[in-house]
C-alpha cells in the first residue's frame, strides 16, 4: 500500500537500547518515517499536553508499562480521557508477561498488548511484524 | 509465541458476505497458530453468541472478534459500541474488517475502541494478503486478554 | 519445671501416680487432673501441658477411641497412654497413631514412670524442631527457585543488547573489520549464544526443581516414543538403533518432568558415543514398594567412576566444548526432575565401554486411590 502522508510514531520506552533496536527494525521494513522518543511517562505527558500539541500529532504510539517517573498505565489512562487523543491507537509493548497486566491494559482501552520477547532475534522480527500490520496493513485515524 | 497453546485461539468472525466469509476462515485456516473460527452474520447474532443466547451454549467466549461493519439488522458500529460497552466483554480485542476506507468510519471506529481498522481489498490476493496479516498479528505476536469464563 | 496433665478416673490409680511423680523423682513437676475425657479436652483446650498421662478406660470414652480424641484435639502435645492389663495391644496401637509411650498399669514403678515423662517431653521437642528445620528448608529452596527464575529472566535483557548491538556491527561495518576484527566478533556471538543457552538451562533447572502441582499416570512407552521421534535427526544421522523394554508400567509424576528425564538420557546416550553406531536400551531392572527403577544403557564413551557425583552439576562438562556440544545441564536436570518426582538417579559405568543410568521413579498403582498415591509421592519428595 502506497502512503502518501508521513506516518508518526511515539515510542515510550526507558531502554536506550530497545530503542535502537527497534529503530532499525523499522527502517528495514520501511514502514515508519517518523520515529519520536520519549523516555518516561512524564516526558510523553508533557509532549502530548504541552506546548507542543497543536503540531505534535503522533499517528500510533508504542507504550512500555514499567517507566519512570508516570508509569505506562497511568499514560494510558490520561491519553484515553482526553479528546484529542482518544481515537490513537496505542500498542503496548513491555516486557511483563502478567495476566493481570494484560487484562488492565486492555480494560483502558490499548488497542493491543505485546510482550517483549527477551530473545533478540524474536525481538526483531516481532517490531518488524509490528511495523507492518499497524503501518502499513491497518488504517489509521487521521 | 506468547498465547497458550493448551487451547486453539477463539475467533468470531461477523461477516454477512458468504464469499467474504468463506475466504477469511480459509486464510485463517493456513495460519501458524491453531484457531476455531465461529461466525455470525448479522450483528444481533454477534450479540446474542457473544453474551452466551445462542444455541450453540459451550462455545467458549471468542478471543478476538473480526467485525464488518456493514451488517444486516444491527450495524457494525451498534455492534461495536454495545461491545465495548459491556463491562463482560470489552476487553476483547476487535478489528474492524470492512471494505469502507470513509474516513468517518475509521474515526468513528477508534473512537468507539474498536481495536484495529483494516480494509479488505477488491482484490483476492490482497485480501487474502491482509487478513494473513491480521493473524500473523493478533494470533502470533499479540499477547490476547486471559481466557474467559465459558458462556454458560 | 514440667507439667504433666493427668487423666485418670480411678482415684486409687490417680493418687499412685501422684505419688510417683511428686516423691522427688521428677524435681519441678506440676501435676493437673482431669477424671473424664471431657474434663481432658477442656483442660488441653485452655492450656498446653507438656505431656499428658492418658488413661484409655475413662467414664465417658473407652480404648483407642480415647487416645484418637485426646491426639486430634492437641497433636502438639506428647501423650503417653496408660493401659490395663488386659488391653496392652491398644497401647501398642495408640504409640503407631502417634503416642510416645504406653505403660501398663501396675507394670511400672516411679523411675520408669518419670523415664517414660522425659523422654516423652525430649522426643516431641526435638521432632519439632526437626519440623521446624525441615519447613524452614522448604521455603528456603522455594525461595531459592523463584531467585533464580527472576534472575535468570533478568539476565536475558542485557543479553539481548549484546547480541543485537554485535549483530549491528556484523551488519553494518563487517567491511570495515580485518580478518581478526571479524572473529573477534564472531567470538563475542558465540558466547553470548552460548551464554543465552546457559541460562535457558537454568531456568530448566530452577523448574525441573519445583513440586509438580500434581502427579498422574504418566505412560512412560508413549513418552519414549514421543522422545525418538523428537530425536528421529540425530538417530538417523548417527546410524542409532534404540530397544525399548515393551510394556513398561506406567508411573506417578508429571509429564514435562518425566518427558526431561529421559530425553535428556536419551540425547546424551546418542550424543557421547565414540565411533560406532550408538546403540540404546531402556528398561527396567527392578519395582518393588510401588517404585520402579528404569535404566538407560549405552555402548558410549563411559564416565570414569571418579566423576560419578561430578557429573550431575549443572554446567559440568567432562570434554573440551569442541568434543561434545551443550551447556552440561543435562544430568543436572535429570536428577532435579527425578528428585522432585520423589525419585533419584545414579549410574553404573565402565569407561570406553559404556554408561548405565539408573533412575527410580514412583509407579503409578491403578488400585489405589489416586489422592492417596499423590501424598505418598509428596511425602517421598
Amino acid at each position: 500500500m502506497v502512503r502518501y502522508r508521513s506516518i508518526r510514531v511515539l515510542f515510550v520506552e526507558d531502554n536506550p537500547d530497545d530503542i535502537e533496536i527497534a529503530r532499525r527494525a523499522f527502517k528495514r521494513t520501511g514502514a515508519a518515517s517518523d520515529i519520536a522518543i520519549a523516555r518516561d511517562g512524564q516526558e510523553v505527558l508533557d509532549r502530548l499536553f504541552g506546548e507542543e500539541t497543536s503540531t505534535f500529532r503522533p499517528d500510533l504510539m508504542l507504550l512500555d508499562l514499567n517507566l519512570p517517573r508516570v508509569n505506562g498505565f497511568e499514560v494510558l489512562e490520561r491519553v484515553r480521557a482526553s479528546e484529542l487523543y482518544a481515537s490513537m491507537p496505542v500498542v503496548v509493548l513491555t516486557a511483563s508477561g502478567r495476566q493481570e497486566d494484560v487484562q488492565q491494559t486492555y480494560r483502558l482501552g490499548a488497542n493491543s498488548y505485546i510482550q517483549k520477547p527477551a530473545v533478540f532475534e524474536q525481538f526483531a522480527h516481532l517490531l518488524e511484524v509490528l511495523g507492518e500490520y499497524w503501518l502499513e496493513v491497518a488504517t489509521l485515524p487521521t | 509465541m506468547s498465547n497458550d497453546f493448551a487451547r486453539p485461539i477463539e475467533i468470531l468472525l461477523v461477516e454477512d458476505n458468504p464469499g467474504d466469509a468463506r475466504l477469511t476462515m480459509e486464510a485463517l485456516a493456513e495460519g501458524k497458530v491453531r484457531n476455531n473460527i465461529s461466525v455470525a452474520s448479522d450483528g444481533v447474532a454477534a450479540l446474542s453468541f457473544l453474551r452466551g443466547e445462542a444455541k450453540a451454549s459451550g462455545t467458549p467466549r471468542p478471543d478476538l472478534i473480526l467485525l464488518d461493519l456493514n451488517l444486516p439488522r444491527k450495524d457494525g458500529r451498534e455492534v461495536l459500541a454495545e461491545i465495548k460497552d459491556d463491562p463482560q466483554l470489552r476487553q476483547i480485542p476487535v478489528v474492524i474488517l470492512t471494505t469502507s476506507r470513509a474516513e468517518e468510519d475509521i474515526a468513528k471506529s477508534y473512537q468507539l475502541h474498536a481495536n484495529c481498522y483494516v480494509t479488505k481489498p477488491v482484490d483476492l490476493t490482497q485480501f487474502i494478503g491482509v487478513v494473513r496479516s491480521v493473524e500473523g498479528f493478533w494470533l502470533s505476536v499479540v499477547k490476547l486478554p486471559p481466557a474467559q469464563q465459558r458462556v454458560a | 519445671m514440667t507439667n504433666v496433665l493427668i487423666i485418670e478416673d480411678n482415684p486409687a490409680d490417680a493418687r499412685l501416680i501422684r505419688e510417683m511423680l511428686s516423691g522427688g523423682a521428677m524435681p519441678g513437676v506440676q501435676l493437673d487432673q482431669a477424671t473424664s475425657l471431657t474434663a481432658g479436652l477442656a483442660i488441653l483446650a485452655e492450656q498446653a501441658p507438656d505431656a499428658v498421662l492418658l488413661d484409655l478406660g475413662l467414664p465417658d470414652s473407652q480404648g483407642m477411641d480415647t487416645f484418637i480424641a485426646a491426639h486430634s484435639n492437641a497433636p502438639n502435645v506428647p501423650i503417653v497412654v496408660l493401659t490395663g492389663f488386659s488391653d496392652e495391644a491398644v497401647g501398642a496401637r495408640t504409640v503407631e497413631a502417634g503416642a510416645q509411650d504406653y505403660l501398663v498399669k501396675g507394670q511400672v514403678d516411679a523411675h520408669g514412670l518419670v523415664r517414660a515423662i522425659e523422654y516423652a517431653v525430649r522426643r516431641h521437642a526435638q521432632r519439632e524442631e526437626l519440623e521446624l528445620i525441615a519447613s524452614e528448608l522448604e521455603r528456603r529452596n522455594a525461595e531459592l527457585s523463584t531467585f533464580t527464575y527472576s534472575v535468570s529472566h533478568d539476565l536475558k535483557e542485557p543479553l539481548r543488547t549484546i547480541e543485537a548491538f554485535s549483530q549491528f556491527v556484523m551488519e553494518d561495518y563487517a567491511a570495515a573489520l580485518d580478518a581478526q576484527g571479524r572473529d573477534y566478533l564472531t567470538r563475542m556471538g558465540a558466547a553470548a549464544a552460548r551464554l543465552k543457552q546457559m541460562i535457558e538451562d537454568l531456568l530448566l533447572l530452577s523448574r525441573a526443581g519445583q513440586r509438580p502441582e500434581t502427579v498422574e499416570r504418566v505412560d512412560l512407552t508413549e513418552v519414549l516414543d514421543d522422545i525418538v521421534t523428537a530425536l528421529n535427526g540425530s538417530i538417523s544421522s548417527s546410524g542409532a538403533r534404540i530397544d525399548i523394554a515393551p510394556g513398561l508400567p506406567p508411573v506417578l509424576g508429571d509429564r514435562p518432568r518425566v518427558e526431561q528425564i529421559f530425553g535428556n538420557l536419551l540425547s546424551n546416550a546418542l550424543k557421547f558415543v565414540i565411533e560406532e553406531p550408538p546403540h540404546v536400551e531402556v528398561g527396567i531392572t527392578a519395582s518393588d514398594d510401588g517404585r520402579g527403577s528404569f535404566f538407560v544403557r549405552d555402548n558410549g564413551i563411559g564416565i570414569d567412576p571418579r566423576y560419578s557425583e561430578r557429573i550431575f552439576q549443572v554446567f559440568q562438562r567432562l570434554h573440551r566444548r569442541e568434543e561434545y556440544e551443550g551447556t552440561g545441564a543435562g544430568l543436572a536436570i535429570v536428577k532435579r526432575a527425578a528428585e522432585a518426582l520423589g525419585g533419584r538417579v545414579w549410574l553404573n559405568s565402565t569407561p570406553g565401554k559404556g554408561s548405565t543410568f539408573f533412575v527410580s521413579l514412583p509407579l503409578f498403582d491403578a488400585s489405589t486411590d489416586q489422592g492417596e498415591t499423590q501424598e505418598r509421592v509428596k511425602e517421598a519428595a
